[in-house]
């Protein structure tokens, strides 16, 4: 599952180093009991574990870092208190983003035509990433321009989609979910988020046109 | 088609170019203990701790601090016995002029040698007043009741006449 370079890299790294420290932790099902038992330190780790996940989800769905920190730990508070409920039917993490992407649709309802982006700084890595410097030494239109204002084109174009088209462009493009995996989450089936895919990319070729050619 | 394919594959890089907006770097440090925090204090406010819960709780953490506490209330109750027992102990005369009761005893007229004694049958005959409602050991001579001098009359009833 793909989440951010700089965050990929370090759990690449830590997978890893620790590869045998791993295999002595317990899994997510374990996790969940000793939560249900009421166990806090146990739910730190769930935290810890997907906070990374679950807040960029929530950050490429909103454009905004504030908002993403909020729904990001008000998903959290809410899954704490719901875990009680949790049988195990699905895996842990496909119902904690269920929660997130739920509470976060509702957001963006509440918010329509509120939107002000928030955006994070670009790693410092992204000036090394050689498809990133081909982009934009080849397809930008306007040479000068700097990497912000693309930044920010392009998260303002997401914002144009719908948000059932915006999450599954942000799991799917970004975030690197299989079309199985989303289907889970979404509560859909395949063949439903291939179509949303697919429409959602010809927006976002016309909403960029200007540079993609 | 191909430009199609191309205009794709542009998006796709563009897309991907996301993934290095990251947050400020201490974000995922801090994100479980704030969110920690939070949990906290919705459980505090789902059962909240009583006064005394409280109470005992901090003090389990300072027992230097229940120590003195302890032994200042000992010593205040010790003290508190220890002066309850010498006053008891004192006469009751004492005790009335040290609690002002004499002014009292003076108004009203008697004196406070005598009047505010603790009776007894004696002192009661020669000490007679309206603060002592003491009866003396004898009856006066002329009490209501004294035999000698009560009057009787005779009542009869006869029927018919």
């Amino acid at each position: 599952m793909r989440i951010g370079p700089a965050a990929m890299k370090t759990e690449t790294t830590v997978d890893k180093d620790l590869l045998s420290a791993n295999a002595a932790k317990p899994d997510d099902q374990e996790l969940v009991r000793s939560v249900q038992g009421g166990d806090l330190a146990a739910y730190d780790e769930l935290v810890r574990r997907y906070q990374v996940r679950i807040y960029a989800t929530l950050y490429h769905m909103t454009s905004n870092h504030e908002d993403a920190n909020d729904l990001a730990q008000e998903s959290f508070i809410k899954a704490f208190h719901a875990i009680k409920s949790f049988k195990g039917e699905s895996s842990f993490f496909t119902w904690l983003y269920r929660i997130a992407v739920n509470k976060t649709i509702n957001f963006l309802k509440q918010r329509k035509n509120r939107i002000y982006l928030s955006l994070n700084d670009l790693d410092l890595n992204a000036e090394n990433d050689p498809d990133l410097v081909a982009f934009v030494s080849e397809k930008n239109p306007r040479r000068d321009m700097s990497l912000t204002e693309l930044q920010e084109k392009l998260n303002a174009a997401i914002q144009r989609l719908s948000e059932d088209h915006r999450l599954v462009v942000t799991l799917h493009d970004i975030q690197g979910l299989s079309h199985e995996e989303i289907g889970k989450i979404m509560d859909c089936n395949v063949g439903t988020v291939r179509s949303r895919l697919f429409y959602a990319r010809q927006q976002l070729q016309a909403f960029l046109s200007d540079y993609l050619k | 088609m191909n430009r199609d394919r191309e205009e794709f594959e542009s998006l796709r890089k563009l897309l991907a170019w996301k993934r290095w907006e990251q947050p400020p770097p201490a974000f995922f440090r801090d994100f479980p203990g704030q969110l920690r925090g939070r949990l906290e204090t919705a459980r505090e406010v789902e059962s909240p701790v009583s006064w005394w819960q409280r109470l005992v709780q901090e003090w389990e953490l300072k027992p230097i601090l229940v120590g003195a506490y302890s032994v200042g209330i000992g010593g205040l109750l010790l003290a508190g016995i220890g002066l309850s027992e010498a006053v008891g102990n004192r006469p009751m005369e004492t005790q009335l002029r040290d609690n002002n009761l004499g002014n009292l005893a003076l108004v009203l007229g008697a004196s406070t040698e005598t009047d505010l004694r603790p009776f007894t049958l004696s002192s009661a005959s020669s000490a007679a007043s309206t603060l002592n409602p003491v009866l003396p050991e004898t009856p006066p001579a002329d009490f209501l009741f004294n035999g000698s001098h009560l009057m009787v009359q005779p009542a009869a009833f006869k029927v018919g006449h």
